[in-house]
């Protein structure tokens, strides 16, 4: 298996809202090869949690969406209703950032498997009970807590029993949207724990979509850098962090705290207004770098070295 | 001592039982002596009273409600008549407890069918939304609009006369009741973040619409069911008073108040107030236990009266 498992192509999201469109994402390009983790970092707001819930195709009615998403040479948007709703779960699976709120508070752990399975195999109820209860054990809950209702669980717990839930399938790609930010350290670095596993044991594609750039040295492969709807910079991780190309994304690296961090770096500012965004290359308002060129003309996604793509005219200036 | 008894406490939540209705049940138990749970059981036990009462009413009623007897009419209570005849010569007592069963009938007919229609179309336009909704809520809203007497007045004047025909009068009214509450809440369950979670692990909507939505939405249904059914009472009531409900002679509780009335100036007062009397036992009775159950069950209404 040489090409990607996913390739999102061209991939423009417009949410119709009462002021007018906003434009979410602005043509995305990008692969996920298999067993590959490909971190999707950015802002609040610029698109991330978008670009998961496009790939699964859960965007609210009446968004526009154009662009081919490609799973294992499947057009996904091209799928019927039934077809695309037997990939989710199945193929790709989902985890949220908010495991507070994302299980049904009205059914018990195992009624939560039990519907999932059932609802993508033909399968009788105690084989998907028993495969609950494996998936469960090897998130280190206690088979006996099956039957317990959500609230029963403590956020960190009930991260691990979305994560359960998302791998009892075994899909081949699994997007997890910031999935620790509402958890505490100790907990995020279990579930990072769980990440590592996954990577090794399970041959999973990973796109994780964080803001914390820390998670993403630590977990991931690949890099994908998202500004105000568009990809700015995408490379190895390696790449990115020690060659940063675009302006943006070396802002971001500059504000991580470190334990020498005497004064906090942040990048002046605030992100664009997605109904009307800025002219040219999105970010020029916060560029310290920003030339007139910048104003008028949008730079394109260019390779600068190989396999590290950014979007800046002047990428070849930080090399 | 002290760590005995505060072992017993976190005990306690062991012993319970794990189904959701038997946890209900052990909060109304618990809850017995608030409020809110005095309400429940005094509607309880006035509910079913009437339940049985329209349902042994053959049994209990010591005569036939329509039979005429010879002496003169207008008796006040005896022991004989324990609440006096009617200017007819009907013993009000008989006609009293065989009321009870018309009542029930046509509350029964009218709430059950008008939450058949209400609830499933309410989930159905809060879930699909967009004009079908808009559409929806505006028939639903003009319906709404009209006082309910008068429209259930009209129904019936269509219908015609009969148990059934009046409970579909009374349907009528309240499927907009079932239809707000239940399109209003699933709207609210819709945009849940547990309902997207459920979409993006591949749910279809049938399931999506039944165990994530139909479930939350179905906790607000007893409460509308009980102060509509109370409501429907006195519907059923006023329809009868007006001379639209139940044919004569039979046994209802508004036709008898109607026909009571005339004679209230002439000093029987017995003729009337026992009808009535049944007429706001049953409603407060229905009101209270709906109220309560609510005030219990809602977690929320429980804290505050706490």
């Amino acid at each position: 298996m040489t090409g990607p498992l996913l390739r999102v192509q061209d991939l423009y999201v417009h949410y119709s809202t009462r002021r007018g469109y906003v434009r979410a994402l602005e043509g995305i390009t990008l692969d996920v090869y298999p067993s590959e983790t490909l971190g999707i970092v950015g802002e609040t707001g610029c698109g991330k949690s978008t670009l998961g819930k496009a790939i699964l195709g859960i965007l609210p009615p009446r968004t526009r969406v154009s662009g081919q998403i490609l799973l294992a040479g499947v057009e996904l948007t091209k799928l019927r209703r039934e077809e695309y709703r037997m990939i989710r779960g199945k193929d790709i699976a989902l985890i949220f950032q908010d495991p507070m709120t994302r299980l049904n508070p009205l059914m018990t752990i195992e009624d939560h498997f039990i519907e999932e399975i059932q609802s993508h195999e033909n399968v009788s109820k105690n084989m998907a009970r028993e495969r609950a209860r494996e998936a469960l054990v090897s998130m280190g809950i206690h088979e006996s807590r099956i039957k317990n209702y959500p609230h029963e669980f403590s956020g960190g717990m009930r991260q691990r029993i979305m994560i359960a839930m998302a791998l009892v399938l075994k899909p081949s790609l699994l997007i997890a949207d910031e999935p620790t930010t509402s958890l505490d350290v100790i907990v995020e670095s279990q579930i990072l724990e769980v990440f590592h596993d996954l990577k090794r044991g399970y041959k999973m594609s990973l796109l994780l979509i964080t803001h914390n750039m820390g998670t993403v040295a630590e977990v991931c492969d690949r890099v994908a850098v998202l500004y105000a709807g568009r990809l700015v910079e995408i490379g190895s991780v390696k790449q990115v962090f020690h060659k940063p190309l675009h302006p943006y994304t070396q802002g971001l690296l500059a504000s991580i705290i470190h334990l020498e961090t005497k004064e906090l770096h942040s990048i002046e500012g605030s992100p664009p207004d997605l109904i009307s965004p800025p002219e040219g290359c999105h970010f020029h308002p916060r560029c310290q770098f920003a030339q007139p060129i910048c104003v008028e003309k949008d730079p394109p996604l260019e390779e600068f070295e190989p396999g590290h793509f950014a979007a800046c005219h002047f990428g070849d200036k930080f090399l | 001592m002290t760590e005995a008894a505060a072992q017993q406490q976190t005990e306690q939540p062991l012993e319970r039982s794990s189904s959701s209705v038997g946890r209900l049940l052990d909060l109304l138990i618990q809850q017995r002596r608030s409020l809110a749970g005095a309400m429940f059981w005094i509607g309880v036990v006035v509910f079913f009273s009437f339940i049985f009462i329209g349902l042994a009413a053959p049994l209990i009623a010591p005569y036939n409600p329509q039979s005429i007897f010879l002496t003169p009419p207008s008796q006040p209570p005896t022991l004989q008549h324990l609440m006096g005849t009617d200017d007819l010569g009907r013993d009000i007592f008989s006609r009293v407890l065989w009321g009870t069963r018309s009542s029930l009938e046509i509350v029964a007919i009218g709430s059950v069918l008008a939450l058949i229609v209400g609830f499933p179309v309410g989930l159905f336009s809060g879930y699909v939304g967009g004009w079908i909704d808009r559409g929806l809520v505006l028939v639903m809203d003009s319906v709404y609009a009209f006082p309910g007497l008068l429209l259930a007045a009209i129904v019936a004047l269509f219908l015609g006369k009969g148990v059934f025909n009046i409970g579909i009068a009374i349907t009528v009214i309240y499927v907009p009741t079932y239809f707000r509450v239940t399109r209003n809440h699933t709207i609210s369950v819709r945009e849940e973040t547990f309902v997207e979670a459920a979409r993006a692990l591949g749910a279809n909507s049938m399931t999506i619409l039944w165990s994530y939505i139909a479930y939350q939405v179905l906790i607000s249904i007893p409460v509308v069911f009980s102060l509509s059914a109370a409501d429907a009472i006195l519907t059923a009531a006023g329809l009868s008073f007006l001379g639209l409900g139940l044919e004569r002679p039979a046994p209802d509780w508004g036709l008898d108040l109607s026909d009571a009335q005339k004679f209230l100036s002439s000093g029987a007062w017995w003729s009337s107030v026992f009808p009535g009397v049944m007429i706001i036992i049953f409603t407060v009775g229905i009101a209270f236990l709906g109220e309560g159950l609510s005030d219990i069950a809602n977690p929320l209404l429980r804290k505050e009266r706490a």
